[in-house]
């Protein structure tokens, strides 16, 4: 400890904390643009770092909505296919309301104007479920939204006439690339930028007064309304933001480069239950942090698949091989919801809050404005005499 | 078009509505000279004038003009279904199917039903009136009968009662059914008041299933009760209390033949208590490690933790059953030898007839399990001494502790107890349904539509809500349109109840009223 607070000392009186954090982001940052650079790389790797970034857009934006505002919505997924679900079918199908004169036909809309479309339409039914919501809380909302993302499966997954069923449906693609290195590539900095995007108009949304409002309704709904708060507006509001997001990430994720399909099996709610572990383990109340603890997540789950320990000593195993071999399978994911409910229990604001909380300077602020519990606060006769 | 239909529909279209007039006219003359405090308001005597009128013509005029004694919410509720079940009739035969009639029922039901469920608590509350459950009822109205119930309520803001939300509840339903009917006049539901054997063998799946639905539900109810959380883990608990009853059953036999030196045989059934003591154990120590300090206060914001901290159970053991049992379905003996219960044919008229009914052996088997376990909690919350003490703590915190009572001990019991319930209704389940371990994902949200709809809290509402949601999954299912979809949207039709009855009634059937 006496080391560690020498380089406390040491950084504080120096570059200072904040600027060292900054300082580390800049480098991860460079590393993630260099990365895809790395011939040495396989394509696999890229692809679990597309994932891992996608994962990072759901995780934080669900932190913003769940830990921020305080709303527990088990529906996140199904916006995200929504999203995907309407860019897809609208590049498809087209669609006309003749009364209205509203016509989209599959020739005249682009693969962008179709993300834009399904945006737009995952912000539309965020704000009726927003609305809808307003009247629940806790676990009463946790219920509905639950109830709302299971409809929605179950009806992509049977109306497989227009969205393909278990068989999933293709997206148009964004940017078509004949050449599987190069849509690999393409595919990694549109993510990346994605993640970079969505993570800057969340933390303009958390740092303005907005963030604030949200903050305040999440402790006391009733108190900040007192206040002058317009609970109704804000919590609407939020809804949709983080609603649009997560359809905007999904459309876009699912059209790239014509990759994936998004299938039904996407919005189970045993993938939400991953969204939430990854922003539970990152910090709930921290969009980095949440960020960060999907990407670590996602990329520690994809490396444990195979856990390979190389025996020392000349120690052979009982088949004669040198190395410990364990094909992890579920045993992997079992493993991480312990994680998860011991980071709940004993580290409620995520295994890197004191990362993040120690280069934010946080915790520099608290020492300095909250005073050390004294002795005599426990001792009546000392506390007499400080009366006077 | 046969002859009996034309004056069928004649009737509903002429002298329906005409009959309708006259009783609306007629009937407020009836008790003009009673006593002021006997005499049956102005708009009960319109409401039933109008129905008495379309439904039964002259007759029912006349049988409620001399024997107003006759108008009661029931009759009422008779006449109405009459007169619902004959619009619908009307529209299987006359209206092709490719007509806007269904749209109308499709677009129209919710847009009058949002409307009125805008229009009318605002209205009770601008004129003071009680509005307890006016929401509900007008949501359902507006889907029911459209634009008519804002007229009704609208004017003398009756006070909403269950007979009102039972009659609008059953309209309602024959708005659906008309909705199958006019899809497809063949189908089996439709046709079914002529022949009731299709419709009363849904219904009796439906009831058996039901029963052990409700068990699971109790569970989570007890939980809710005593701690006020909501367990997201019961379905894995349901699923792994299933898996305990296959591994008992797969080695029990074995490891005792091996201990006592005799070919030793299990029952399958002893599956079911031998979950139930694990589970229980499991709950405990589940409760005491990760609950107890919630309830202690040591912990900021309990409501979000105890949702994430179930959940993040659950999650751990669906992984690590996936991970010990593998993906691949299981399935235990039958409890009985007995294949299937027949229930011979009933007939009571040439074309009115019930039956037979085929109920499966171990279906039976387990609606008997949970029926008698239901009891055995019933009797043990109503005559023991920590049956009620459990009651006591979920009344009241503080004053059951005063009394003596150790509100700690009462949380791990309720919680032990409830995951133990979740657990038998997996081991009765288990020789049924091909068992893997995502199964409690897909159980488990069935068990939230049913708390939720007989109330949280509620042990009875979980026992009605239970047979409800059974019912609706096996009609639904077996009368949708088109069979291959009805099944896939099996578990759709009670998660649109449960919803709207998140939305319209969270207290439930049976909750309790919040004030």
């Amino acid at each position: 400890m006496a080391v560690f607070n020498r380089f406390e000392t040491a950084i504080d009186a120096g570059i200072g904390r904040r600027r060292l954090g900054y300082l580390l982001l800049g480098l991860v940052l460079l590393f993630f643009l260099w990365f895809p650079n790395d011939a040495s790389q396989s394509n696999y790797a890229k692809t679990v770092f597309i994932s891992g970034f996608f994962y990072a857009i759901m995780a934080s934006s669900w932190a913003l909505l769940a830990g921020i505002a305080g709303q527990f919505s088990f529906g996140h997924m199904a916006f995200m296919g929504i999203g995907a679900y309407v860019a897809g079918l609208i590049a498809r199908d087209g669609f006309i309301i003749a009364g209205l004169g509203i016509q989209i036909t599959p020739e005249s809309i682009s693969a962008i104007g179709a993300i834009i479309v399904g945006t737009v339409v995952a912000g539309l039914v965020g704000l009726v479920i927003g609305w809808l919501l307003l009247r629940l809380r806790a676990a009463y909302l946790a219920l509905f939204t639950i109830a709302f993302a299971e409809l929605f499966r179950i009806a992509m997954l049977t109306e497989y006439d227009y969205t393909g069923g278990s068989n999933g449906l293709s997206l148009r693609p964004l940017i078509e690339v004949a050449e599987v290195d190069t849509a690999r590539q393409i595919e990694y900095y549109l993510m990346f930028a994605l993640l970079i995007v969505c993570l800057l108009l969340m933390y303009r949304v958390v740092n303005s007064p907005i963030g604030m409002f949200l903050r305040a309704m999440r402790e006391d709904e009733d108190a900040a309304s007192a206040l002058g708060v317009n609970v109704v507006r804000y919590k609407i509001l939020v809804f949709v933001f983080t609603s649009m997001i997560v359809g905007l990430a999904g459309a876009i994720f699912y059209s790239d480069v014509g990759s994936e399909r998004i299938i039904p099996e996407q919005l189970e709610v045993l993938q939400m239950s991953l969204i939430i572990a990854y922003a539970v383990i990152g910090g709930m109340e921290s969009l980095i942090g949440a960020a960060a603890g999907a990407f670590i997540s996602r990329y520690m789950l994809e490396a444990m698949r195979e856990v390979v320990i190389t025996l020392p000593f000349g120690l052979t195993m009982a088949d004669g091989s040198d190395a410990f071999t364990w094909e992890t399978g579920a045993w992997r994911f079992a493993l991480f919801g312990l994680v998860m409910v011991f980071t709940l229990r004993y580290m409620r604001n995520g295994l890197l809050y004191p990362i993040i909380n120690w280069f934010s300077g946080r915790d520099l602020v608290m020492k300095k404005t909250v005073s050390k519990r004294h002795d005599w606060d426990d001792d009546p006769a000392q506390l007499e005499g400080r009366d006077e | 078009m046969v002859i009996e239909d034309t004056l069928f529909i004649l009737w509903l279209m002429v002298a329906g509505p005409l009959w309708a007039t006259v009783g609306l006219f007629v009937m407020p003359g009836v008790n003009q000279d009673q006593p002021k405090e006997d005499q049956i308001s102005k708009t009960t005597l319109q409401i039933a004038g109008v129905i008495g009128g379309f439904a039964l013509g002259p007759i029912g005029v006349a049988l409620l003009y001399f024997e107003p004694a006759m108008i009661r919410r029931t009759t009422m509720m008779v006449g109405v279904i009459v007169t619902v079940f004959a619009t619908s009739q009307v529209l299987v035969r006359v209206v092709d199917p490719n007509l806007p009639s269904a749209l109308w029922l499709i677009l129209a039901g919710p847009l009058w039903a949002a409307i009125a469920a805008y229009i009318l608590p605002r209205h009770y509350r601008e004129l003071e009136a009680d509005d307890q459950n006016v929401l509900t009822a007008a949501a359902l109205g507006g889907f029911a009968i459209g634009p008519l119930i804002i007229g009704l309520m609208w004017k003398s803001t009756p006070k909403i009662n269950r007979d009102w939300m039972i009659t609008l509840g059953s309209l309602g339903a024959w708005q659906i059914y008309t909705l199958f009917a006019i899809q497809n006049p063949d189908n089996p539901c439709v046709l079914a008041p002529f022949s009731l054997t299709y419709l009363t063998q849904q219904t009796a799946n439906g009831v058996v299933i039901g029963s052990i639905y409700s068990l699971m539900a109790v569970g989570l109810t007890l939980i809710y009760s005593v701690q006020g959380i909501v367990s997201f883990a019961h379905g894995q608990l349901y699923m792994v209390g299933g898996y305990f009853s296959f591994y008992f059953l797969l080695h029990g036999g074995n490891v005792l033949s091996d201990l006592t030196g005799t070919e030793v045989s299990i029952n399958p059934i002893w599956g079911i208590p031998v979950a139930a003591v694990i589970v229980f154990v499991m709950g405990a120590l589940f409760e005491r490690t990760f609950l107890k300090p919630m309830h202690e206060g040591l912990i900021e914001r309990a409501a979000e933790y105890a949702i994430l901290i179930t959940f993040g159970f659950g999650f751990v053991i669906e992984y690590t059953t996936l991970a010990v049992a593998g993906p691949f379905p299981q399935r235990t003996d039958r409890f009985i030898e007995i294949r299937r219960f027949t229930l011979q044919r009933t007939t009571i008229t040439e074309d009115f007839a019930f039956g037979p009914i085929n109920i499966i052996g171990d279906r039976a088997f387990a609606m008997v399990v949970g029926i008698v376990l239901i009891f055995a909690l019933l009797y043990f919350l109503q005559r023991t001494w920590t049956g009620r003490a459990l009651r006591a703590t979920s009344q009241d915190r503080q004053a059951a502790a005063v009394t003596g009572i150790n509100p700690t001990n009462m949380n791990t019991l309720s919680f032990a107890l409830g995951s133990m319930l979740a657990a038998m209704s997996g081991a009765a389940l288990i020789p049924i349904f091909a068992w893997v371990p995502w199964v409690g994902a897909e159980m488990v949200g069935r068990s939230y539509v049913i708390v939720v709809l007989g109330g949280l809290g509620s042990v009875p509402g979980a026992l009605f809500g239970g047979i409800i949601v059974g019912i609706v999954e096996a009609l639904g299912a077996g009368c949708h349109p088109d069979p291959s979809r009805g099944a896939a949207y099996k578990e759709a039709f009670a998660l649109v109840i449960f919803a709207l009855v998140l939305l319209l009634k969270p207290t439930g059937l049976f909750g309790r009223e919040h004030n």
